[in-house]
């Protein structure tokens, strides 16, 4: 009986890995061969629409100057962006440095303060939102860095009157730091300049990712608002718009700074936190993806049935495992020895190799010509990865609906500022 | 003959020192770092056509190219050649590598080749059949029949394109551009882009109460003024539509109808004469512009946009035509840019009104 279930067992783990494998050569061939599909990144000139920007933070003091300067100095017409930095609860001077630049741009910069309600980063903007009412809304973390053509390039895309979200790119800054910020640099890219545009290129399901983009006021509130009980409230909104008819877009070219962990104690939290909310989505989104295939074309209902799987993966990936070793002392000779071979072969040739080629593909892209020798290490990124998402995933938050009742965020390292807006507040130094 | 264990762990050995090969640039990158910069990926340049030509000016003011007295030669040791009427630039089949600088407005030879930046301090007026690398126009710059524009042009007043010229890369004028037919081109920016010396009859825009209320049948409500319809959507002649609409299906707006807001189609859209769309359009296959449509917002279409002798976008309002392929016939006039990523031309036909049904 163990024997008939570990078999059914590796053989399902073998048809989902198998997919993932085919997932990561698709995407990686259509950005190597395909066409690079970006419609909105042209428009450059325009009668642009009001925008308001929120920045959320909680304890954001090291950080959030660098951000509201870099709002303040970006290349959109002045009367229409509105910048509302959301200050929830913080203990450190984040409400103080908000309120100081809110003292020199009160036409600009409109803080939003909270001390009560639920706590969390959906909640927070669902509540700002609420009081600051626009047709288009953009989303920057507080420790996020935009380019000063990074708005219009962001905003460009609601011209089309069917796009519900955008995404721009995440750049990390602090690569040099340690052997975990070049990882994650690799992983960024990979994840962006393959995943992200491929799915644009493809018509599939481009993530919106919770900041460097935004949403169209009318696409939030068909679908809903946003959902203050998830852990992943962007992937829990790409599902809903696209679910909904609308499109999100992916944006390539509109690049944004971010600081990424330094500490591998943060990136095993932050990775368990997004394998929770993503887990959260797959329960609550799959079946109503499924139902909803008639409406949508099928291969946009793959990506994302497969979207939503995604950190579900490295668990199937230990079952696996689990089972072959069960398979093996319970001495279970293979049926078909040459087929099994040919598969373990092939597979170790090709399917393991199949995340490294889409992250040497995307340094390729970027025209990064040395970084990509830091490319065996990842090996030891991809095993902290798998262990963490599982034991997320066989956690009890991972499936089960509930509120957050503390914010969810990483911890920053900054210590310098990155560089002065033009007309920064005094003490802004 | 080595024992089994001996075999053994030299074959385990082996088999990590194999594994661990990749691992050595991979360690040497990492003690010592060569690529471990942000990558430098946030470009100052998009977005902003006239880039090259601001950079070629604030050079060429650093260097006293534009002073009274012009140095023969940049900081970087390149060669500047100063031509004027009493020193005009002589004919030469050889392209010229020296940075040139015409002080007056005297025309250039038919046939020259400038493989450098050239800057003109007063009008430019080449000759037919030239090849510039890069052109910089202190005031009007007048491109002959069949030239060549490699990289970039800027003209501080207006350019203007003979038949037959190839504008590859940015043209860009601080007041208009005027093309004459058959030039081909990828991205223009100017305050007006016209085809065709004539002008362009701009159809008044009536207001909302000259027009029929029109409701889309079958589309299902988003929100306000805005729907979503499974189909074709055609809207009628006379009739306004007050809102925005996506459309999953072709599109066609009637002649002297109006759209208050914006136009998505997964199909095609086709704008008939005396048509008026406020906001933007937007489809996955070809835009259609008649003569006579007035269009304010951006056109965006992943296929091709002909534009008619229409108008697009307004004089206090600039806004872009961004395509693959553009073709814009006589009569066209953009106020703002013209984005063709795999070219665009300019014709001399009649209205497109009777486009191919391919997408």
């Amino acid at each position: 009986m163990i024997i008939v279930l570990a078999n059914i067992g590796l053989w399902i783990c073998i048809a989902v890995l198998a997919l993932y494998t085919a997932r990561h050569y698709f995407f990686t061939l259509n950005r190597l061969f395909g066409r690079h599909r970006q419609p909105y990144v042209d428009v450059i000139q325009a009668d642009w629409p009001q925008v308001t920007v929120f920045v959320p933070a909680h304890n954001e003091g090291r950080v959030i100057r660098d951000s509201l300067d870099a709002l303040l100095s970006v290349d959109y017409p002045a009367d229409r962006l509105r910048i509302v930095p959301i200050d929830d609860r913080s203990k450190d001077d984040t409400r103080e440095i908000m309120n100081e630049y809110a003292q020199f741009y009160p036409e600009r910069i409109m803080p939003h303060l909270r001390d009560e309600g639920i706590p969390g980063k959906a909640a927070a903007l669902a509540e700002a939102m609420e009081a600051h009412p626009g047709d288009i809304y953009m989303v920057f973390d507080a420790d996020y860095i935009p380019g000063p053509r990074l708005m219009k390039q962001l905003v460009a895309p609601f011209f089309d009157a069917e796009v519900g979200a955008v995404m721009g790119r995440v750049v990390p800054l602090n690569v040099g730091k340690s052997l975990l910020t070049r990882l994650l640099d690799l992983e960024r890219a990979g994840g962006y300049q393959v995943d992200q545009q491929a799915r644009m290129n493809l018509r599939l399901i481009p993530q919106y990712g919770g900041t460097v983009g935004g949403v169209r006021r009318i696409a939030l509130e068909q679908v809903g608002g946003w959902n203050i009980a998830s852990l992943a409230e962007d992937t829990d909104l790409t599902v809903r718009l696209v679910m909904n008819g609308w499109d999100v877009v992916y944006q390539n070219r509109s690049e944004c700074y971010e600081e990424v962990p330094e500490t591998w104690e943060q990136r095993i939290r932050q990775i368990k936190r997004w394998a929770k909310g993503h887990n959260q989505a797959l329960v609550q989104y799959v079946a109503a993806l499924l139902r909803n295939r008639r409406s949508l074309p099928w291969w946009q209902v793959l990506d994302g049935v497969l979207l939503l799987g995604v950190f579900v993966v490295p668990l199937v990936l230990l079952m696996g495992w689990m089972c072959t070793i069960v398979l093996f002392y319970a001495g279970y000779p293979p049926n078909w020895g040459r087929i099994t071979v040919l598969a373990i072969s092939s597979f170790n040739t090709v399917g393991n190799f199949a995340a490294f080629f889409q992250v040497a593909t995307a340094s390729r892209l970027d025209g990064s010509r040395e970084r990509i020798r830091m490319l065996p290490f990842l090996l030891l990124g991809f095993l902290v990865s798998t262990l963490s998402v599982a034991r997320a995933s066989l956690s009890r938050a991972s499936w089960m609906r509930g509120r957050p009742v503390e914010w969810h965020k990483t911890e920053r390292f900054r210590t310098a500022r990155v560089g002065k807006g033009p007309a920064a507040p005094k003490g802004g130094g | 003959m080595l024992r089994p264990e001996v075999t053994f762990a030299l074959l385990l050995m082996g088999t990590i020192a194999w594994i661990m090969i990749p691992f050595i640039p991979a360690m040497i990158e990492l003690l010592k770092p060569k690529d471990a910069s942000p990558l430098n990926a946030v470009g100052q340049d998009s977005g902003q056509l006239t880039y090259f030509a601001t950079s070629f000016t604030d050079r060429m003011t650093s260097e006293g190219l534009l002073g009274t007295s012009v140095p023969l030669r940049l900081s970087d040791g390149s060669a500047v050649r100063v031509h004027n009427a009493m020193q005009p630039l002589a004919p030469s089949r050889d392209p010229i590598t020296d940075v040139v600088v015409l002080m007056d407005d005297t025309p250039i030879a038919g046939g020259t080749n400038i493989a450098t930046e050239c800057l003109a301090r007063r009008t430019f007026h080449g000759g037919p059949n030239c090849s510039y690398r890069a052109v910089l126009g202190q005031r009007d710059v007048q491109l002959g029949s069949g030239s060549t524009v490699m990289r970039w042009v800027h003209a501080n007043g207006r350019l203007e394109a003979a038949s037959g010229t190839r504008l590859l890369g940015r043209a860009t004028s601080d007041r208009e551009i005027l093309l004459e037919a058959d030039v081909q081109f990828d991205r223009l920016d100017a305050p007006m882009v016209r085809v065709g010396g004539g002008g362009t009859f701009e159809t008044p825009i009536m207001p909302v109460s000259a027009y029929t209320p029109f409701t889309p049948e079958k589309a299902i409500l988003l929100a306000p003024g805005y729907w979503r319809v499974k189909g074709d959507l055609v809207v009628t002649s006379d009739t306004s539509l007050a809102g925005s609409i996506i459309v999953i299906g072709d599109v066609i707006v009637s002649e002297c109808a109006r759209v208050e807001g914006s136009i998505k189609a997964h199909g095609t859209i086709h704008v008939k004469t005396g048509a008026v769309v406020m906001g933007s359009l937007a489809a996955r296959g070809r835009i259609v512009i008649e003569d006579g449509a007035r269009l304010s917002g951006p056109i965006i279409s992943e296929s091709l946009v002909i534009i008619g002798a229409a108008v697009v976008g307004i004089a206090s309002k600039r806004t872009t035509v961004a395509a693959p392929r553009i073709e814009l016939r006589t009569g066209a006039t953009i106020y703002g840019a013209v984005m063709a990523a795999d070219g665009g031309t300019t014709l001399t036909s009649a209205s497109p009104s009777n486009p191919s049904t391919s997408r």
